[in-house]
């Protein structure tokens, strides 16, 4: 991973475009004079002579031609029929009408003296609007008669920040993290997360970059880290080069210091501090310098680590604020990628600043989920293009086809709710859903936005929630989707879901075969569910990927054909399969029996799990069933979480192991 | 109104000038050729008394002179294109072009996290207004578009077009006085003749971002839907967007890098002029493009696929229901022939000939129909972007 490499080089070379492009400014003589006589038909654009209506009096007001002498300002006018014309000027918006004194002013009505008026097909106006709305001077000479026209402002831009991300203080701050930091000068942003959580400087003058960023580290406190860092410096620096003596821990001042090269042999000297939402890292990298003493000894990074705060307060005027977030929330922007070639502008939230759970879609593009964890998140997913018909009505049936895979003791439905803002359509479905001992609130909501449909679902503890509706409404009706049309987009989302579609074992729900041509097993499962080999058909997940039901049957050779009439399965089925020795040490999880049974005219061991799981949303019994053949050993799994627990799904799981067979089976 | 500077047009010139002393003699009354480099040409040439005089227009367009008539002096000045006239054209002409400079898009495929995604390009300035061309490629995924004039000024721009069917789009910065670019005409856009491609004209870059060569074509590129000129000036990224001018300083095309390819040298292509004033055209008159639409899907001939020569016609491979071509009774396997007499045997050639038409024109198009010639009216009706 060269994230710095990337980091300063591409930076680097971009900067060589700017310095070429911005710092080239001379002077140049290029103000606008317009000059304009009354009664003469043409205006003096800096010496240029532009034909006009000519310009005249009518009780005491001057008029002149509108269109003409604006462009030659550099405005933009457009004719909007009927008399009305706009005037588009830098950041002045001015709509006119012929024959009346209302103007309106970047959307303010105003009146004028006099009003415009026609003259041979040309707007005339009183040249006094130009002054009021434009800031223009017009001098008049009365010896010549002649007027002048000079704007104050040429319009030209003096700050390029906005291209090259220079920050304009030298003490920053992320009132949010609460911290603050005295950076060198001429530093310019690099990068800066969605979140302010990560932020990157670049100092390209010192050679320097400064990271900021909050880690959920596992730690009790600063000195448990130091140690572990010393410890393990690969798994928590990503380097095996530290330099031992001048890590430091500092109860007093609150940090722990580390001074290594990275991944990239570059120098870092890096501080760390527990803050209120965190551990906080400053991490100075010098890449000019050949190694960390040499680079810690420069004099050049501890004073800036030494400037850092991790108690600001945001009471600091003087302090230039960094972050992105505003009243604890952050504006997340989502594209999506597929095969990470094409990015497309999806949708865009306003996502608490506090939640640390982002998963955008690695392995699934469609799909993104934001929150706290298992408990409290929100889910956005695109499900496919907009179906023809009624958008209502198909999204009734969506909901209704994932509410009736739950059982009702688990999922009620509470209420449901129909939106229309601008293009976008919503129908959402508020539900309760048990799990454990916790009530949440479950939202189902489709969305029809441009092209697309997209479901929504939040899920949070249903105390939480109606302690803080309002909250929780703000964040989904953020949710602004992307609804110009992009047939690029539509085709990959298609292509994607056609292979999607074709993952499955077969269609709808219609019993599929499945064979396992290594191990001579076979099964029948709904045709909608997806086969996952996670070894090399050693281990064979069946799930439906609208629910958390799931079979796994897992095949081990046999090293030695087991005894018979022994009754060893206990203490070596568990050694045997991974399902049964992962369950075992899931702290989650419970043994709850071990029984032998006969079942398929066959001798084999049923093993009972209990999981409970707030998290990882799964509260559930787990059945295995081990049978030894001659030559191989299976261990088939079921998983039918208490939410998922109806007749249908029930019987739906017997069938699936009635039809399991092997090549062993006795008759 | 009298203009201080009067630039000599095509038959707008009665005078002449003294070329060489004819010492031969010839006769009186048969009229006397210009061979030009062996080749004839139609100049008339005078004779009066001992000298023979060719019209100044015949001079300008065989030495590719400059040729400007000061009637307060009265005094021509001829200026001969040459090694030592390319840097006072370069400069004449550099107020017209623009560097643009921007931030790539968030959603755009090249954006980068780490990295400060600034891109640029150039483009020509054809208002005094504020009005500039450039290549829809170079401002389509760019934020904070930003303009550069010659005088090292830089203005924020508006995006006001965007067309990637032709690669061209009109930005505009709220800035008056500037120096529009002299526009050339189809006609001037001949193989063979010296172009100069102009880059962002950045100072003391300036003359390192000129480039010049020779009009190698005028031809289609893959994938374009309209014809390109073919130069061998080389054309850089920033070039993206800025004039391709002739000797006399008039622009004849907009550069666009967009349809280069590794491995291909001395091909660089550059839009047209008539294709970029049909887009500032449109713009001006309906605020965006009105492309006529017939509704046919139509398929060039294999040999046309190759660029080979031929008069096979297109065929017609799909008619959108209820479209304007669908209600002329046009069917599939029909093959098309031309448009209002102009031949069309390959794409091109057919979104050129409805280039010259706006939606409602009524066109009438000659198809082959089992191996008859059919003409019929088509109402354009207008295509949705």
């Amino acid at each position: 991973m060269n994230k710095y490499w990337k980091k300063w080089t591409a930076a680097l070379i971009s900067i060589a475009v700017l310095v070429v492009s911005i710092q080239s400014v001379f002077a140049a003589p290029d103000d606008v004079i317009i000059r304009w006589k009354e009664g003469r038909n043409y205006l003096e654009v800096n010496q240029q002579h532009i034909p006009i209506q000519k310009p005249f009096s009518r009780e005491g007001t001057l008029y002149i031609p509108l269109r003409s002498v604006l462009e030659a300002m550099g405005a933009e006018v457009v004719w909007l029929g009927d008399g009305k014309i706009r005037v588009d000027f830098r950041q002045i918006d001015l709509r006119i009408q012929v024959n009346s004194q209302e103007v309106i002013y970047n959307g303010e009505i105003q009146e004028l003296e006099d009003a415009p008026r026609m003259e041979n097909k040309t707007v005339m106006i009183p040249a006094e609007l130009l002054p009021v709305y434009f800031d223009a001077q017009i001098d008049y000479n009365s010896d010549t008669g002649m007027y002048t026209l000079q704007l104050p402002e040429d319009g030209s831009l003096t700050d390029f920040s906005f291209l090259t991300g220079n920050i304009p203080a030298r003490k920053i701050g992320n009132s949010y993290y609460q911290w603050s930091l005295q950076i060198p000068p001429h530093s310019r942003m690099l990068n800066s997360s969605f979140n302010s959580k990560e932020i990157s400087i670049l100092n390209e003058y010192q050679g320097m970059i400064i990271d900021v960023n909050v880690e959920n580290y596992d730690f009790a406190d600063i000195t448990e880290l130091y140690d572990a860092f010393l410890n393990f410096p690969s798994l928590y620096l990503g380097s095996d080069v530290l330099e031992e003596e001048l890590c430091t821990l500092e109860e007093d001042g609150g940090y722990a210091q580390f001074v290594y090269a990275d991944v990239l042999d570059e120098p870092v000297c890096m501080r760390v501090y527990l803050g209120e939402q965190g551990f906080l890292t400053v991490a100075v990298t010098g890449y000019l310098y050949n190694s960390p003493d040499m680079f810690f000894e420069s004099g050049k990074p501890i004073p800036i680590l030494d400037s850092f705060s991790a108690m600001y307060d945001n009471t600091d005027e003087s302090i230039y604020e960094i972050s992105n977030i505003k009243d604890g929330m952050a504006e997340y922007t989502h594209f999506m990628t597929f095969y990470d070639e094409v990015r497309y502008q999806t949708w865009s939230v306003l996502m608490d600043a506090s939640w640390d759970m982002l998963d955008t879609g690695d392995r699934n593009p469609l799909h993104t989920r934001m929150g706290t964890g298992g408990t409290e998140y929100l889910d956005i997913t695109l499900t496919g293009k907009k179906p023809a018909g009624n958008f209502e009505a198909y999204a009734e049936k969506e909901t209704q086809k994932l509410l009736e895979k739950y059982s009702p003791l688990y999922m009620k439905e509470i209420a449901v709710q129909k939106e229309t803002t601008g293009k976008v359509h919503s129908f959402s479905t508020q539900c309760q859903l048990t799990m454990g001992n916790t009530i949440y609130m479950y939202q189902i909501r489709y969305i029809s936005a441009g092209s697309f449909i997209y479901r929504t679902i939040l899920k949070v503890p249903w105390d939480q929630y109606s302690d803080q509706e309002e909250y929780y409404r703000k964040i989904v009706s953020s949710l602004q989707f992307q609804t110009k049309k992009n047939m690029q987009m539509e085709k990959d989302v298609d292509v994607y879901l056609y292979r999607l579609e074709k993952s499955k074992i077969g269609k709808d729900t219609t019993p599929t075969d499945f064979y396992s041509p290594l191990y001579g097993w076979s099964l029948q499962v709904p045709g909608n569910w997806v086969a996952v080999d996670l070894g090399e058909g050693d281990f064979v997940t069946f799930l439906d990927d609208t629910s958390d039901i799931g079979v796994f049957v897992e095949t081990v050779e046999n090293e030695a054909p087991p005894a018979s009439g022994t009754n060893k399965e206990e203490n070596t089925d568990m050694q045997m399969f991974t399902m049964l020795s992962s369950m075992m040490e899931r702290e989650d999880a419970v043994l709850l029996n071990t029984v032998p049974v006969k079942e398929k005219n066959t001798d084999m061991t049923q093993y009972t799990f209990r999981v409970d799981n707030a998290e990882d949303e799964l509260f559930s019994d787990v059945y295995s069933y081990v049978i030894h053949g001659t030559e191989y050993s299976y261990c088939v799994t079921f998983v039918l979480p208490d939410a998922f627990q109806t007749e249908k799904n029930s019987q739906m799981m017997k069938a699936i192991w009635n039809s399991f067979t092997w090549t062993e089976q006795g008759e | 109104m009298k203009k201080n500077k009067w630039y000599i047009t095509a038959g707008a010139t009665a005078v002449i000038l003294c070329l060489l002393a004819a010492t031969a003699s010839a006769g009186v009354d048969s009229p006397i050729h210009l061979v030009l480099n062996g080749q004839k040409t139609d100049v008339k040439v005078m004779r009066v008394g001992e000298e023979l005089y060719i019209p100044l227009k015949a001079a300008q367009d065989a030495l590719g002179a400059t040729v400007q008539w000061n009637s307060q002096s009265n005094t021509v000045h001829m200026d001969v294109a040459g090694e030592d006239s390319l840097p006072a054209l370069i400069q004449s002409v550099s107020p017209s072009v623009v560097g643009i400079i921007g931030k790539l898009k968030p959603s755009s495929t090249d954006y980068m996290d780490y990295g400060d995604n600034v891109v640029f390009g150039s483009g020509v300035i054809y208002t005094s207004s504020g009005y500039i061309i450039t290549n829809a490629h170079v401002v389509g995924e760019m934020d904070y578009i930003t303009v550069v004039l010659s005088s090292g000024k830089s203005y924020a721009a508006k995006l006001k077009l965007l067309d990637e069917e032709t690669d061209l789009a009109i930005i505009k910065i709220d800035k008056g006085g500037l120096v529009p670019a002299k526009f050339g005409s189809l006609q001037e856009i001949v193989v063979g003749k010296e172009v100069v491609a102009i880059g962002t004209p950045m100072s003391f870059s300036l003359r390192n971002s000129a480039s010049r060569g020779i009009i190698s074509g005028i031809n289609r590129t893959a994938d374009s839907a309209y014809r390109y000129i073919q130069s061998d000036t080389s054309i850089n990224p920033g070039n993206s967007g800025g004039p391709l001018i002739d000797m006399q300083g008039n622009v004849i095309g907009i550069n666009s890098m967009k349809y280069t390819g590794i491995g291909v040298e001395g091909l660089s292509f550059s839009i047209p002029i008539d294709t970029v004033q049909y887009v500032i055209e449109q713009y001006q008159k309906y605020g965006r493009i009105r492309r006529p639409f017939t509704g046919l899907t139509l398929g060039e001939s294999i040999a046309a696929r190759y660029g080979l020569p031929v008069s096979e016609g297109l065929i017609v491979i799909g008619v959108e229901k209820d479209s304007p071509a669908a209600k002329a009774g046009i069917g599939e396997e029909d093959v098309l022939h031309s448009i209002n007499g102009v031949a069309v045997n390959n794409l091109v050639e057919y979104n050129e000939a409805l280039k010259q038409y706006t939606p409602g024109d009524i066109i009438s198009a000659s198809f082959k129909r089992n191996g008859k010639e059919v003409s019929v009216k088509i109402k354009l009706a207008e295509a949705i972007e």
